[in-house]
């Protein structure tokens, strides 16, 4: 039966976790009432065996209720009809004062012989406290009193329900809103004036008249203000964490102050506007680590119709310090009433400090070392409690300090273990170090030892698990450390020293360190890595260090390369036996030794063993990502979901998801994989997903607050000038410059690359003196450092080259350079954009425009396609070629001008794309090859060698995409469906030639393509038949392919289409069968 | 010993225990051990009585705990002292064990006592707090459902609550997680639960 399992599971859960059967069963209300009847046995249960077996040392036990009648009881003057409801503490019936003949709610308090008895008293005494509180809207005390010892209160009774059925997770009118907030507001002032401190406010505390007047309910956790009663500080915490105060949560010493009612307040008002409130996750810790950790989400957020002042009211209310709410709740009311009336409200929203502040709050590792440094204090509070009433004051004070900081390393060490366990370093780390203060406690030094220890265990493998994500990442192929020298220094840094240390000395280490699985595990990775001189050392230490028969065997196999016998291991019956931290490093070893499908196949074991590992699952990601990128989106999710910190898995999965076609969940996961680390390439990703909507400037924004953090990769900031000069944006263009120029000065001696880059991105437009000077510089350390390396003569280091003499005026020494860099990079334009300028200033007109033709003719300059730092370049040097050679351009646009020859026919197509102007661009196209009738036949044939000779399939692919005449009857397409700036503006007629046009076009190269199946070179037949299925899936042709477009032609015009595609198809599937 | 330093102390007997090799002398950590359950022991049973048999300590019976009691510890010091076990799991399981029998056994002979008073008292009007009839055989049938809990449940079940260990503690012996041990205790109380469905509710205790 599916509900008992079910039933079992939430009694647990109630047990586990301490809450109420209600509140357990509140998604499941159809099995409350088996589970609260069972609750309620566990209960009785527990309280015979707490009777007679009590725990040591457990102070709940003092306010354990010994029983919960089952028998409705008698209490003289009043008929008792029936149970309105249970909680932690008691009991409320309905009943009737007989006399007065009134409907009354009873309350009683069941805690029984074993409650303590100032604790009683206590409570009676808030009780009475409350009952003298005469306000409209607080519900009315009547009585007190006690049957048999239990206490009990009568109230009035309310026949509206609670707030909290009211609601029912609808948002409400904010006036209505607003007018009951103030009402409460005041009640919980004069409740506050009273000495009374609410503490448990939330919706089914407020209860309702029958004309919806609301009552506040409930005072079972009330304190009085200066109460000098000693109260455990486990009643701090009580409450519901969705409305409660972060102090309250943390059980902090402001858990009394009217502010956490004002906290509470504000928690209502968010679920009366939003219909939820600002926290609530699946489990109560969960809920509670949100309070402490998180910002809410603004209001207006989840419901647009929230008005901005009222929102600001709101989030004052739930601002995690207690001093920056209102100072009281009439404050409260009075801003409502402000706002009620239109008037200016007095609360502002936060300014610059309190979102850096918040900010700082965010970092998910700042975040969690709060959550452990408050969770350490609660723990700490509120254990050794017992002790305060049996010893003298002042050996308990010690003894209870020392006790609780022992108990707080005690715990700590073991919520570290359990994380551990489960592989899940970085938050094991981040616990660790979230409490400082117990290094210096007065815990046993033995205890903080271990604590120490932990903590360099818990650094050490996050630091190994860093190398490993490098290298599956291949980011350290080009870093001056190779993954053996990381291996080294890590394990340097951790007391392993291959060049100091015998071997045994080394597996002595080994042996005793605590975490010697997952040490193990990566010094089998480093193994992979090493180079022959160390290997034979290390893998002496391994001998000595590991006893497993299977690891051993692995690593005689790794030494002679025995790719069979890996294999054969991989299958062996040991392996299920290995913990997952040597499974995937094995797994990631066979990847990395190509055997893809040993890989898979051991990797996809693995994952079915210990389904929660992220290495695994981030692994097999990693190896579908190419092939089947929806597989590659389980295997990440299910690895950020493990390791929710790893902004690396976001990435990845973001990418993935992007080749899924779901660019909306891309654009999320790179947006979290910045919030959770600056420091990383999501912005490019992000600028790449939202480039197609014409977003960029969205991401520009995103990428700029990231970089306000300075992040020290590179990675980080590649690419963010070239979009801030792409999107115009001077000013941030001409910082960022500047502190690139800083921050990457001495890049060269780290990887060429980097130099490479960040001159180019300094030198894209005209700079002048001393930035000038040290781009140049930089440029030239570049050069010198690529020097070194097999890449030496790489072009991109010819074309800086060329940009830095451009930029110096050195046009001359420009010219050679950049020519040799065009005819080396014949997909990117900006060699010869440059190239056309230094030709145009040293006077050479007439070439330096026929270079420009030729670099403009052949790319695809939409707007759409601006995704990459490669591209915006080429635009922003597009633009500045064009403002330099193109005197007639702005006439042009303004169709005043008519393009005398081809060479600025050609040159004009750039900005034509760009700007949307596909009928012009067409236009363009048939004057040009109108002119020169051999033109478009030349271009194909340039086009097909530039493709031919590009290495990947992705770069001829790019280079098929830009032949000229497939340009031209894209433009077309275009213009002819009615799309673009000038498409609109089309008539019909227009419209149906350029259509025509397009097909003739493709039926053009169609037959060019034809031609080449026919050869015999085996990679032109491979590069038509590419060309053709690009075709097919090409956006800008649907206009004239797609059945929804062609629906809207005439049957004439439908016909000649389906007759082109049709013979697109025949001409592909007669290649793929002659293959 | 300081109760607030049981885990520091558990954990040095681990060590110390550990440490123990051929016939050096175990004594004193055993008399530790032994010491310390014979407290729980102690309290255990003061509990039984005042809690389930308070008539027995009122007039004309007068039971006090120690005098009742004395023998009973002495038994089980007995029983342990023989037997070296080699880890703290294996001593608190044979404690355990030798604890429960005992509380059994005082509460067998509680109840016959119990039943002779109420034979005696009979024939006058019983006070209103006399409930030790309904009350008496509920000791034992808690013993014997703890006794027939899984393995786990019940190991949990006798550490925390018949060895009185705090729940870290526990977990440090056994070695789960505090909330493993939390978790089986709960598992524990709902098999009790269905087992002892028509348990009879705690009587109030002493005044």
């Amino acid at each position: 039966m599916a509900d008992e399992s079910r039933i079992l599971e939430l009694l647990e859960e109630a047990l586990d976790s301490k809450r109420t059967p209600e509140e357990v069963c509140e998604d499941s209300p159809e099995l409350l009432w088996e589970v609260r009847e069972r609750w309620e046995r566990c209960q009785d249960v527990e309280a015979q065996i707490e009777a007679m077996f009590p725990a040591t040392g457990s102070a709940k036990n003092l306010k354990r209720c010994l029983h919960l009648p089952t028998t409705l009881p008698v209490i003289p003057g009043y008929h008792i009809d029936t149970v309105l409801g249970r909680g932690g503490m008691g009991v409320v019936y309905k009943a009737r004062h007989l006399k007065l003949n009134r409907p009354v709610a009873i309350k009683m308090l069941l805690c029984g012989e074993l409650a303590a008895s100032e604790e009683l008293t206590c409570l009676m005494r808030e009780a009475q406290a409350v009952a003298g509180l005469a306000h409209a809207n607080i519900v009315q005390v009547h009585d007190v009193g006690d049957l048999d010892g239990l206490p009990y209160f009568t109230m009035e009774f309310l026949e509206g329900g609670s707030l909290a059925q009211k609601l029912g997770g609808v948002p409400q009118p904010a006036r209505e809103a607003a007018a009951m907030l103030i009402l409460l507001a005041r009640a919980m002032h004069t409740a506050h004036q009273g000495g009374v401190v609410h503490r448990d406010l939330k919706p089914s505390n407020i209860l309702l008249t029958s004309d919806g007047t609301p009552k506040i309910t409930d005072f079972g956790l009330a304190r009085r203000l200066e109460g000098g009663t000693a109260v455990s500080m486990k009643a701090a915490r009580v409450g519901t964490p969705s409305y409660m105060a972060p102090e309250q949560a943390m059980g902090t010493v402001g858990a009394f102050c009217p502010s956490v009612d004002i906290y509470s307040l504000g928690a209502i008002l968010y679920e009366m506007l939003t219909g939820r409130p600002p926290f609530k996750a699946e489990t109560a810790s969960e809920t509670q680590r949100q309070l402490i950790t998180e910002e809410p989400v603004p209001p207006s957020r989840l419901n647009a119709k929230v008005p901005c002042d009222l929102q600001t009211i709101c989030l004052k209310c739930l601002r995690k310090d207690p001093e920056r709410r209102y100072a009281s709740a009439a404050e409260l009311a009075d801003d409502l009433v402000r706002f009620q009336e239109g008037l200016p409200i007095q609360a502002r929203p936060a300014g610059w400090a309190g979102r850096l502040w918040r900010w700082g709050r965010r970092e998910p590792a700042a975040a969690a070392l709060v959550v452990m440094a408050l969770a350490t204090v609660a723990l700490a509070l509120g254990s050794g409690f017992w002790l305060q009433r049996q010893e003298s004051k002042a050996r308990a004070e010690t003894a209870r300090q020392e006790g609780r900081a022992s108990q707080a390393v005690v715990a700590l060490l073991e919520q570290a273990a359990a994380l551990e366990e489960e592989g899940r370093w970085p938050e094991a780390r981040a616990a660790l170090k979230g409490a400082p203060s117990l290094l210096d406690s007065s815990a046993p030094a033995s205890f903080r030892q271990r604590l120490r220890e932990a903590r360099a265990d818990a650094d050490m493998v996050t630091e190994l698990e860093e190398i490993r994500l490098r290298l599956s990442e291949g980011r350290s192929a080009h870093e001056t450390l190779s993954a053996e020298q990381l291996y080294a220094n890590a394990f340097r840094s951790y007391g392993i020293d291959l060049t100091v240390q015998e071997p045994a000395e080394a597996a002595a280490r080994v042996r005793n360190s605590a975490i010697r699985e997952p040490v193990l595990a990566f010094l089998h990775d480093w193994l992979y890595w090493a180079k022959d001189a160390n290997r034979d050392k290390l893998r002496a230490v391994v001998e000595l260090a590991d006893d497993d028969d299977w690891r051993r065997a692995v690593r005689e196999a790794m030494a002679k390369k025995d790719v069979g016998r890996l294999k054969a291991l991989a299958s062996a019956p040991e392996v299920p036996a290995q913990p997952p931290v040597v499974l995937s490093g094995l797994g990631g070893i066979l990847l990395a030794s190509n055997q893809r499908e040993e890989a898979i196949a051991f990797l996809s074991e693995a994952q079915q063993r210990h389904p929660a590992d992220f290495w695994i699952n981030y692994l097999l990601g990693h190896f579908w990502d190419r092939q089947n990128p929806q597989q590659a989106v389980g295997y990440f999710r299910a690895a950020v979901a493990i390791r929710p910190g790893s902004d690396q898995a976001y990435i990845l999965l973001g990418r993935a998801l992007s080749d899924t076609g779901d660019a909306e969940g891309a654009i999320a996961a790179f947006r979290k994989a910045i919030a959770l680390n600056s420091n990383c390439p999501a912005a490019r990703d992000l600028a790449r997903a939202l480039a197609p909507r014409h977003q960029l400037e969205d991401a520009r924004a995103v990428w700029e607050k990231a970089l306000e953090s300075n992040p020290p990769d590179h990675d980080a900031w590649y690419g963010y000038a070239q979009l801030c000069l792409f999107l115009g944006k001077e000013g941030p263009y001409l910082r960022t410059r500047k502190a690139m120029l800083e921050r990457f000065r001495d890049s060269a001696s780290e990887w060429w690359v980097i130099a490479e880059r960040t001159s180019v991105a300094c030198l894209l437009e005209p700079v002048s003196g001393d930035e000038l000077r040290r781009a140049v510089e930089l440029a030239d350390q570049a050069v010198a450092a690529a020097e070194k390396t097999p890449q030496r003569g790489s072009p991109y280091l010819r074309f800086l080259k060329g940009l830095a003499e451009y930029r110096q005026g050195r046009h001359v020494q420009a010219i050679p350079l950049l020519k040799e860099a065009a005819e080396k990079l014949p997909n990117r334009p900006g060699p010869r954009l440059v190239l056309a300028m230094a030709q145009f200033q040293s006077g050479s007109a007439k070439e330096a425009r026929k270079t420009l033709a030729t670099a403009v003719r052949a790319y695809n300059w939409k707007e759409s396609q601006a995704d990459h730092p490669t591209v915006w370049v080429s635009h922003v040097l597009r633009r500045e070629a064009e403002a330099m050679m193109l005197p007639n351009l702005a006439s042009f646009l303004q169709g005043e001008h008519q393009p005398q020859d081809n060479d600025e026919r050609l040159a004009l197509l750039g900005i034509c794309q760009f700007q949307g102007l596909y009928g012009a661009a067409a236009k363009l196209c048939a004057d040009a090859f109108a002119a020169d009738p051999a033109l478009a036949e030349q271009l194909t044939a340039e086009c097909l060698e530039r493709a031919a000779r590009e290495g990947s399939s992705v770069d001829q692919l790019e280079a098929l995409n830009t032949e000229c005449r497939y340009v031209a009857a894209r433009c077309a397409a275009l213009a002819g469906d009615g799309i673009g700036k000038d498409g609109a503006r089309l008539s019909e007629g227009e419209r149906t030639r350029w259509r025509k046009q397009a097909r003739e076009w493709l039926q053009a190269d169609l037959a060019e393509c034809v031609k080449t199946l026919g050869s015999d070179s085996r990679p032109a037949r491979d590069l038509a038949k590419k060309m053709l299925m690009l075709w097919q899936a090409e956006q800008d042709l649907a206009g004239i392919r797609d059945a929804a477009a062609l629906e809207k032609l005439s049957p004439v015009e439908r016909e000649e289409c389906a007759a082109l595609w049709n013979q697109v198809a025949v001409v592909l599937s007669r290649a793929q069968a002659t293959k | 010993m300081g109760e607030e330093h049981t885990t520091a102390a558990v954990q040095r007997y681990l060590d110390d225990l550990a440490g123990i090799k051929g016939d050096s002398p175990a004594e004193p950590i055993v008399r530790d051990l032994l010491a310390r359950s014979v407290n729980r022991l102690h309290l255990l049973c003061a509990t039984l009585l005042f809690r389930s048999y308070p008539r027995l300590t009122r007039p004309p019976l007068n039971l006090q705990a120690d005098e009742m009691l004395s023998s009973v510890v002495e038994r089980l010091l007995k029983a342990l002292k023989g037997v070296r076990p080699p880890t703290v799991r294996q001593f608190f399981a044979l404690a355990n064990q030798h604890m429960r029998w005992e509380l059994n056994d005082l509460a067998r002979r509680l109840d016959k006592e119990a039943a002779a008073v109420e034979l005696r008292e009979s024939a006058v009007p019983a006070p209103p707090e006399s409930t030790a009839s309904q009350i008496s055989p509920n000791t034992r049938r808690i013993l014997e459902a703890i006794e027939n809990l899984p393995e786990e449940e019940r190991e949990v079940f006798n550490l925390v609550r018949i060895q009185g260990l705090t729940q870290p503690e526990a977990a440090d012996i056994l070695g789960v997680s505090p909330k493993t041990v939390q978790r089986r205790l709960n598992r524990g109380v709902m098999l009790l639960s269905e087992k002892l469905g028509d348990l009879q509710p705690a009587p109030p205790g002493p005044a």
